[in-house]
């Protein structure tokens, strides 16, 4: 949808819900991860839950009763009073019995009968002092209703009164809990309204306001979940305080095994007292100690026995060197021998030319493993090693009828490196390659980038089992035992490859697949010392990753490092030269 | 330790310490426990009952609306407890006991009439058959209130006929008389008899009292229906003689009570009283409330903020000399003996003659009557003889008689609280003129025709000035007149004149006093001897108890009162006082004295 320019683009409510659902599923997702990492606020939060439900609980039981105690002795006193007051009214209204016998029917009625209503209800209202009112109904009769000071009659629920009416004489008393409203500006509040009924048909009602009962227990509830409230978060505090103390420790603990566990064999816990933390850091301590001993033993023996096979390397050149010059001499003068001789001879010389090799790379790995290795830098074109090391291996290749195919870059890719070493891990990586690529193509990339350099060497032989790719770089270790090697390789040579790359502060890496053939990558930084963060080739080769995409039916993406190298591909083919290499 | 002989002494104080602690958790484990303090420091007491303190409890008639089938008699017993209902402003309960076109045109507010009396059918009916009935109440009205609230009591017969139909089957009222007819408990029930006091319109520091019969209405309570009487203005015998410090267009928002202080909070008008009218209004206010307010403090607020920016608080006892009775608790008392005028002492019997020629025998004189002046009271008397006329001079040593009205016969003076001396002459057999002399300048009073023909034989001035009680013959024999004075610039003029005693046949008025603002006590003579009663002006009744009971053989000449006490003389030259309260009297001096005076009156 193109936006008009100058205005915001204004997002759709779809959008804005998206945005929302994503930002609380961050938000939620941040709170798990805090959830899960810390124990303390879990023991906060369950104490704080707990807590919470236990001081609710306890506060309804709690204001349940004082409210009941409370409402019970204004009742009761309500009661008292009403009691009182209705023993009077009864009295005031039962006519002398004069009178009772002067009121016939049918003579002119008296419109004022001494107003003995008024003059019962004169009475309780001046005996309530305007503590409650009173109202009294007579429905036998007219204009007998009164009531007292400003409440509103209609207050008095029609269902109280149909329940006194039908209730018995004066001993009898019903209670309700209603509003008591009134006339003019005062404000409705709550009470309790205690009717009867007396002598006959007259209704009394004592409505007693409880507005002060129920300020009383409004302070109170406040109170109580005001307390309530400062309870939990005090129990959250001290809960929080106390795992911070155990927490505490175990951080301390937990940071001090890391720092073991990344070699820091010297880390120690402090112990303080004698509690089950310090017992904890003491064993931790104890624990740490052991395994510092150990592993200083276990540093020892194998420093010892790395000098042991440097001397034996050392011990066995000297007379290795005798029997080559006796060896040499025999193999010169082969031809004078009988046939069987000769052939002797020239076993004993190849065999004696594999144990100097072998004898060479184990002096070379143990000088690795003493530290004893030094690098010999100088700026090369890695193009120009590249084609040595190619140069070296074309006798080799010549013999397996194996062909190169070199795709170098046309600018000069300068690199500070020790070329002899660099030469030496390329020639051990083609030789290996040769041997296993069953006479079909090898295929040696080279490229660069802004920080590193790196050559691949690719070959379509049976290519590695998966799993293996880290094991090709173990010393003696060979992918199929029962294989004889054709070459002739001391089984030494990918493990001082790898001790080279290492050096140089690169990678030697290995890729391969059953019937695709295999892969050896070494990543090298342009400047000495600087750290490698990428490499400019693909560790497995782009046709193969390509191929996988296909198979996949997902869209193929090109990545860019196979489009750099593909443009400086350079095809060079040569002329097969007597191989030199010091081993396969 | 094991050894422990050693160690007893230090048990001995460990333990003591231990006992110490227990006794003081035990201590502080009651106090936390316990709910009613057992003792707690001594504090000042605060009122924390926010009931309303203004209202005395009192008892409203409920208006209950027709019910169905009633019997024609409880139609009209049920319309009569409805009138009397004051819940109902509207008295629409009552209209639904009428006709519909009867409602339409009933209009109970012109009049309404106490009465005491039945209901009486015309003929025995038999309401089963019957479609109409007429019921009349017969009796006697006892007094009429006008919208104002005057009350007026009566004398007359009552006979109010009501036609009742039948309409749908139930007995409604067909014609009801334009008034709302109200029994005696009807009264005492939902009025209160209210003094209302309003500065006089000359200006004078006091109040005049207007006394008023108002009902009360519950949703206002006694308080807010007071003051809304009082912002009402008088009633129209005594406009022409007062007028109200409230601005015009004063209301009330609500009058409260807020713990010792009553509140009571007017509209914007009242910020526009002018200063001068200030502390009549404040007066006003509180004589109003009188015993409402009695020892509590006043705070006048506009709507619900303070007085003109400020805080408008005051307590009643300031506004004493506002007093509409003028004299207070114990007026200084004289009397004439011997021809001297004495003044009693305050308890003993017996008195000191006054300072001045009055105190003298220089002078023949009588009736002596005595300037409300405090610091420097005025004697005015009646000299008969050939200087007759009304004499005046200070109760002071350089005190000279100076004649103020001359006159031949001239009724007994009476002093105004304007320093003013009233006196009536007769002036023909059937010519009265009335006098106000003050400073010694006579003052003819414009009184009304019905006055100035008649025979005055005494003539009293109240002590707020606003009234004047006139014993007047016309002919048929004495009776008392009650008129207001008005006082317009510089004329005087009596207004409004009402009968308050009847002239009856051998009854003689011998003395008249006024007792306070509104009550007048008249010693008459009839068949039955002397009586002393106390009528209340402003109501036009007298008071059911009366004030005293003198012998029926006592003969006295003349009396005085004051709020609370009379002083009276009789015919043997004594002179009594009588305490209203105590109900006792006491001599205050014999052999030969008579004429007892309190000041003003």
């Amino acid at each position: 949808m193109p936006a008009p320019p100058g205005r915001r683009r204004r997002r759709t409510p779809g959008q804005i819900a998206r945005g929302v659902r994503r930002r609380a599923r961050r938000l939620g997702g941040r709170l798990r991860r805090v959830w899960r990492r810390s124990l303390q606020l879990r023991v906060v939060t369950s104490t704080l839950v707990l807590s919470m439900a236990v001081v609710i609980v306890l506060g309804v039981f709690l204001m349940q009763s004082i409210i009941a105690s409370v409402l019970q002795a204004s009742d009761l006193a309500a009661h008292e009073e009403s009691r009182a007051n209705i023993a009077t009214a009864s009295g005031i209204l039962t006519p002398p019995p004069s009178e009772v016998a002067d009121t016939s029917p049918d003579a002119g009625s008296a419109i004022s009968s001494g107003d003995l209503v008024g003059e019962a209800a004169q009475a309780l209202a001046d005996r309530s002092g305007g503590r409650y009112d009173v109202v009294i109904f007579n429905d036998a009769a007219v204009g007998e209703g009164r009531a007292s000071g400003t409440i509103d009659y209609r207050s008095i629920p029609a269902a109280m009164r149909v329940k006194v009416r039908a209730s018995g004489e004066y001993p009898t008393l019903t209670r309700q809990y209603a509003t008591l409203r009134y006339l003019g500006s005062r404000q409705a509040e709550n009470g309790i309204i205690i009717g009867a009924r007396v002598n006959g048909t007259y209704e009394i009602y004592h409505l007693f306001p409880l507005g002060e009962e129920e300020t009383t227990l409004f302070w109170v509830q406040r109170m109580l979940i005001a307390a309530g409230a400062v309870l939990v978060l005090l129990l959250a505090g001290v809960a929080s305080l106390v795992t911070r103390q155990v927490v505490t420790p175990v951080r301390l603990a937990r940071q001090a095994a890391e720092r073991l566990a990344a070699g820091r064999l010297e880390e120690r816990l402090k112990a303080r007292g004698e509690d089950d933390l310090a017992r904890l850091a003491t064993s931790f301590n104890e624990m740490a100690s052991n395994l510092a001993v150990k592993i200083h033993q276990l540093e020892e023996l194998s420093q010892v026995q790395r000098q042991f096979v440097s001397d034996v390397s050392h011990e066995l050149r000297t007379p290795l060197t005798t029997v080559r010059m006796a060896a040499d001499l025999l193999y010169e003068s082969r031809d004078d021998f009988d046939p069987m001789a000769a052939r002797s001879a020239e076993l004993m010389q190849n065999q004696l030319e594999r144990f100097e090799s072998m004898l060479a790379d184990l002096l070379e790995i143990s000088r690795y493993d003493a530290g004893a290795a030094t690098l010999d830098l100088e700026s090369v074109d890695m193009r120009a090693v590249v084609l040595r090391a190619v140069g070296d291996s074309e006798a080799l290749a010549e013999r397996q009828a194996t062909r190169f195919e070199l795709r170098l870059p046309s600018e000069p890719c300068m690199a500070e490196i020790d070329s002899r070493r660099v030469e030496r891990i390329l020639r051990n990586l083609l030789f290996n390659a040769i041997e296993h690529g069953e006479g079909r193509d090898v295929v040696v990339t080279l490229a660069a980038d802004r920080d590193a350099v790196a050559v691949a060497v690719r070959d379509h032989g049976v290519g590695l089992k998966p799993g293996t790719e880290s094991l090709v770089f173990d010393r003696f270790w060979r992918a199929d035992p029962s294989r004889a090697r054709t070459i002739g390789g001391t089984g030494l040579g990918l493990a001082i490859s790898r001790e080279d790359a290492i050096l140089h502060g690169g990678w030697l890496q290995a890729w391969g697949s059953p019937g695709e053939g295999s892969q050896f990558r070494l990543s090298l930084p342009r400047l000495a010392g600087a750290p490698l963060k990428g490499s400019p080739l693909p560790l497995v080769p782009p046709e193969v990753e390509m191929r996988r995409t296909w198979r996949g039916h997902v869209t193929p993406v090109l990545t860019p490092a196979v489009s750099a190298v593909a443009e400086g591909v350079v095809r060079i083919r040569e002329g097969v030269e007597e191989a030199g290499a010091d081993a396969g | 330790m094991r050894a422990e002989p050693p160690v007893r002494g230090v048990t001995r104080v460990q333990a003591g310490r231990r006992r110490a602690v227990a006794g003081a958790a035990m201590l502080l484990l009651c106090g936390g426990c316990a709910t009613v303090p057992t003792s707690s420091i001594p504090r000042a007491s605060r009122e924390i009952d926010g009931r309303d303190t203004l209202s005395q409890p009192y008892i409203r008639m409920i208006a209950t609306p027709p019910r169905a089938g009633a019997l024609p008699e409880d139609v009209l017993k049920g319309f009569q407890s409805a009138m009397a209902s004051f819940d109902d402003p509207a008295l629409d309960i009552a209209r639904r006991y009428l006709t519909p076109a009867a409602a339409a045109k009933w209009n109970p507010w012109r009049e309404t009439r106490v009465y005491e009396g039945k209901i009486e059918w015309d003929r025995p009916p038999d309401f089963t058959k019957a479609t109409r009935a007429v019921a009349s109440i017969k009796g006697t009205v006892v007094a009429t209130i006008d919208p104002q609230g005057s009350y007026r009591s009566t004398r007359g017969s009552l006979e109010q006929s009501f036609s009742m139909v039948k309409v749908q089957g139930e007995w409604r009222i067909d014609s009801a008389p334009d008034v709302r007819l109200l029994s005696a408990d009807d009264l005492s029930r939902a009025y209160r008899k209210v003094d209302l006091c309003f500065p006089p319109s000359t200006g004078y520091p006091g109040l005049v009292v207007d006394r008023v019969w108002v009902p009360i209405e519950p949703s206002r309570g006694v308080a807010e229906t007071v003051i809304r009487r009082l912002l009402a203005g008088p009633t129209s015998d005594i406009a022409g003689a007062v007028t109200s410090a409230f601005p015009r267009g004063t209301d009330l928002n609500r009058i409260t009570v807020e713990g010792d202080t009553v509140v009571v909070d007017l509209t914007a008008a009242a910020e526009t009283v002018p200063s001068e009218s200030l502390d009549a209004m404040k007066a006003q206010l509180v004589w109003t409330l009188g015993d409402l307010v009695t020892g509590r403090t006043v705070e006048i607020r506009v709507n619900g903020e303070g007085f003109q920016d400020s805080t408008l608080r005051f307590k009643p006892s300031d506004y004493a000399r506002f007093d509409p009775n003028v004299l207070g608790g114990s007026p200084p008392s004289y009397y004439l003996q011997s021809g001297r005028l004495y003044q009693a002492k305050a308890d003993k019997g017996g008195g000191a003659p006054v300072q001045g020629p009055a105190g003298g025998q220089a002078t023949k004189y009588d009736h002596p009557a005595v300037s409300g002046d405090e610091g420097r009271p005025q004697v005015a008397a009646r000299v008969t003889g050939a200087d007759a006329g009304v004499y005046v001079t200070d109760m002071a040593k350089d005190g000279q008689w100076r004649e103020w009205i001359p006159g031949k016969d001239l009724t007994p003076p009476s002093w105004d609280r304007y320093n003013s001396v009233w006196s009536a002459e007769r002036a023909g057999l059937q010519q009265t003129r009335v006098w106000a002399a003050a400073g010694g300048q006579p003052q003819k009073v414009a009184i009304p025709e019905e006055l100035a023909t008649s025979h005055v034989l005494a003539l009293r001035v109240s002590r707020d000035g606003a009234r004047v009680a006139v014993v007047a013959d016309d002919g048929l024999g004495p009776g008392i007149k009650i008129g207001t004075v008005v006082r317009v610039g510089g004329q005087i003029s009596v207004q409004g004149l009402y009968t308050l005693v009847d002239p009856r046949e051998d009854q003689k008025i011998r003395d008249i006093a006024w007792r306070d603002a509104a009550d007048l006590l008249v010693l008459s003579e009839g068949k039955n001897g002397q009586e002393l009663t106390t009528w209340s002006v402003m109501e036009d009744t007298t008071l059911s108890d009366p004030a005293i009971k003198f012998d029926a053989t006592a003969k006295i000449e003349s009396i005085a009162a004051a709020p609370g006490q009379v002083l009276a003389g009789d015919k043997d030259g004594t002179v009594l006082k009588y305490d209203i309260d105590k109900k006792d009297s006491q001599v205050v001096a014999k052999e030969g004295a008579s004429s007892p005076v309190y000041p003003l009156g």
